[in-house]
């Protein structure tokens, strides 16, 4: 039986699919949770709607788990409790973003994108 | 610096000029501005920079149909995406060939569509969504092979710079082409039957994308100037390294494979080949010359004349779509 913790580690470190980070520093990654029938299920915010990368993340977090050594059902929602915002990520991840030309808004906006 | 040039036998200053760039250069000096170059370093730099804006914005037209035709909505949305990055790597390339006093304007609505310099690969209409993962999975791949190769290795600081967003961008095309391939692959026979289809037409150019053997390429100054750091060949090794194991592992039949003896992926067959197009497919048994294929080559792929006029002369309003 994998833990909860390891179950986090595993998906938090599958990259996005456009980026080379983690799921974790991209701030993408909000739950790996095992529910009392003992599925797993990962709730991961993106940052685009119909993002083309959907079914390859789909496929790379179910991937990771397999693995992990895990075997029960693996449940994947890409709707969250809170949207995404890019003070999502990690300082280093929006730094390297800054070195190839994406720049990021540094501060929590609402869903109207005044600042929070 | 100069009486050392001069007694190795430099004559004129500009060759003297031309001697100590490269001398900078094989030092791993970067190039930031225009004053520091050499006429013909500019001249193969400039020329690189136009086939990459030219073979970027011929994506337009590669894709349309496939845009059109997508199956699903999220299918369409993929393409258009797709499209989207390689229109904005064009435009970002077009923009700096501005800055070595090229007008973008004249470059993209005003030349004739026989001067663009794109390959016979990104001239073909992918028209369909399938063929259109196939040309991201074994196209894609080709032109990231190019740029990874470029940010890596070129000379020019500006240029490398600018390609850290253009291969994050390709990498993901690819990625996103391989996992359509292997999911139209296993999806049904008839699909199975398109994806091979599109294989065996796409992925002679695909391997033709990285130019002439370098046993009879004669212009080296690329290499010279550091503009690429690998040659032809060793492109299309690299490339066929990565794409060959990705087919294999599907079940893809490809005319390449790996050579125990020379220890090497290798193409199955020998350039240059004819493309039947009667049969429009692969001539592998009879073999043509390089003029011949030069003539091919020039002649242009079925999209490349209609594409760009398209694009030179698109309507907007209700009648674009």
């Amino acid at each position: 039986m994998v833990t909860e913790q390891r179950l986090v580690e595993v998906v938090g470190a599958v990259h996005d699919p456009h980026l080379p980070f983690g799921l974790a520093e991209m701030g993408m990654l909000e739950r790996v949770t095992v529910s009392p029938a003992q599925a797993v299920d990962v709730v991961i915010n993106v940052p685009c709607h119909h993002c083309p990368g959907l079914q390859i993340l789909r496929d790379d977090i179910e991937t990771a788990l397999r693995q992990a050594g895990v075997t029960q059902p693996i449940h994947i929602s890409f709707q969250g409790r809170e949207a995404w915002q890019p003070v999502s990520m990690t300082p280093e991840v929006r730094a390297a973003m800054r070195t190839m030309g994406i720049q990021t808004l540094p501060s929590r906006v609402t869903e109207e994108g005044a600042p929070a | 610096m100069k009486e050392e040039l001069l007694e190795q036998g430099a004559v004129s200053d500009e060759e003297i000029r031309e001697r100590s760039l490269q001398l900078r250069l094989r030092a791993g000096h970067q190039i930031e501005s225009e004053e520091e170059m050499t006429p013909r370093y500019r001249e193969v730099l400039v020329q690189t920079m136009l086939i990459a804006a030219d073979l970027e914005l011929m994506t337009l037209p590669s894709y349309f149909g496939a845009l059109c035709n997508a199956p699903s909505l999220d299918d369409k949305i993929s393409v258009a995406s797709a499209i989207q990055d390689e229109m904005g790597h064009a435009q970002v390339m077009y923009r700096m060939l501005e800055d070595f006093g090229m007008d973008a304007q004249e470059l993209i609505m005003g030349r004739p569509p026989e001067a663009f310099k794109s390959f016979e690969l990104i001239e073909q209409d992918c028209g369909d969504y399938i063929t259109c993962v196939v040309m991201m999975a074994l196209g894609d791949r080709a032109g990231y092979t190019t740029t990874r190769d470029l940010e890596a290795n070129c000379s020019f600081g500006p240029y490398t710079r600018s390609l850290r967003k253009v291969n994050y961008e390709e990498r993901f095309h690819v990625t996103h082409g391989e996992r359509w391939v292997r999911h139209f692959w296993n999806h049904s026979p008839r699909t199975r039957e398109r994806v091979q289809a599109a294989v065996d037409l796409l992925f002679p150019m695909s391997a033709s994308w990285f130019g002439t053997p370098d046993n009879m390429k004669k212009r080296t100054d690329q290499l010279t100037y550091r503009i690429r750091g690998l040659s032809n060949d060793e492109l299309r090794q690299q490339w066929l390294n990565e794409v060959v194991p990705f087919c294999e592992s599907v079940g893809i039949r490809i005319p390449a494979h790996f050579d125990s003896t020379e220890g090497r992926y290798v193409l199955s067959y020998e350039e240059p080949i004819a493309w039947d197009s009667e049969a429009r497919q692969w001539d592998y048994e009879n073999r043509i010359t390089w003029p011949e294929k030069f003539a091919h080559w020039k002649k242009g792929g079925p999209i490349k004349r209609a594409g760009l006029e398209r694009i030179q002369n698109e309507r907007w309003g209700a009648a674009l779509w």
